[in-house]
């Protein structure tokens, strides 16, 4: 950098700086029931899922990546949505604190002034999880974990995952994510697992068919 | 805290300090890709296209090796298609490549269906964090 700012973190992780394009910031949270969808803008929001209890997170996008609705035999999903500060206006008007706008001195890049952050806590590969195993047939298999340890308030924001899946629809399914809060005889560790997943029955016998992670998985927590 | 930033919102609840690793985006847009007609795997495999080269800027290679704990690339779901048929056993892969001579780090998008001259569109999102 040749002028402005920039902030590093306790572990030289960049947080601020001239050369940022802009930030995120928590928008809404809630929960969406089993069938039930949200709507979301492609063009500038992130959705992120958490689960309260042992479980899935399912579901599907629409053709044009609006809403996204949970799968119907999965139990209810907590969400929070991210959205890019330059097109969300801030939360408060703010005399004090600190705005970084982009070289175009209008569009913010981060505002002080949002009353929620993002606190990335890692960020998965792609192609890299949800196809370890090679039991593709039917039957258990621990998943890949993405996160270890107690997965209360922490997100997972998948993009594009497994595979599109929606028959002549488009569509892409956004899975699948498995929450363990409590240890289970089937798996006994804490965390989140990846798993993309799809099945079907042939001559009445279940196969599993396995993909990996298309898009970058972020794990994130919100701040605030 | 003894040195760095601290932010809090009104309630007084810290939104960032030293230890947050903050998801700054570095450049969006959308990527279009189309299958084509070849099939390199043979009569019966899948049809496989790329999209032009996407610029991707900060991210680097030094032998081999990115710098990918520091950047990522997000890829929403497709946003539109064109095309008939269905969408069951469709891939992408993500591929970056490194310009070292140039300093220029691009990725594209490798897209395999079974439909053939099926073009589809992807937004992305590049992260530094």
């Amino acid at each position: 950098m040749s002028y402005g700012i920039e902030v590093f973190s306790s572990n030289n992780t960049f947080q601020l700086g001239t050369t940022v394009d802009e930030t995120l910031t928590v928008v809404s949270s809630g929960t969406i029931t089993a069938g039930n969808s949200i709507s979301l803008n492609p063009s500038n929001q992130i959705i992120a899922f958490n689960r309260t209890n042992n479980g899935f997170i399912r579901g599907n996008t629409n053709a044009t990546g609006t809403t996204w609705t949970a799968d119907g035999n999965y139990g209810t999903v907590k969400y929070i949505l991210l959205e890019r500060m330059s097109t969300k206006a801030e939360d408060s008007a703010g005399t004090y604190g600190i705005r970084l706008f982009k070289s175009n001195g209008s569009s913010r890049s981060y505002s002080s002034n949002y009353s929620k952050g993002v606190e990335i806590i890692s960020v998965v590969k792609p192609n890299t999880v949800g196809n370890s195993a090679t039991n593709n047939a039917n039957g258990a298999r621990a998943p890949d974990m993405i996160y270890n340890g107690n997965p209360t308030n922490i997100y997972v924001a998948p993009g594009s995952q497994a595979f599109s899946f929606q028959s002549g629809v488009g569509g892409v399914r956004q899975e699948t994510f498995r929450f363990f809060h409590t240890a289970t005889s089937a798996w006994p560790a804490l965390g989140i697992g990846a798993e993309g997943i799809f099945s079907f029955f042939l001559f009445g016998t279940q196969y599993r068919i396995r993909m990996m992670n298309h898009s970058a998985i972020i794990v994130l927590k919100q701040k605030g | 805290m003894a040195y760095g930033i601290q932010i809090k919102n009104a309630n007084n609840q810290i939104t960032m300090d030293t230890s947050t690793r903050v998801s700054n985006l570095i450049m969006s847009g959308t990527v279009n890709v189309n299958s084509g007609s070849s099939q390199p795997g043979g009569p019966g495999t899948f049809y496989v296209g790329f999209s032009a080269y996407q610029n991707f800027p900060g991210a680097t290679n030094t032998g081999g090796t990115w710098n990918d704990a520091e950047f990522g690339l997000w890829i929403a779901g497709q946003t539109s298609q064109t095309g008939a048929g269905a969408n069951t056993f469709e891939h992408i892969y993500i591929q970056f490549r490194y310009q070292g001579a140039n300093n220029v780090s691009q990725f594209r998008i490798r897209y395999e269906t079974y439909h053939q001259n099926k073009a589809m569109t992807y937004k992305y999102i590049g992260f530094r964090f």
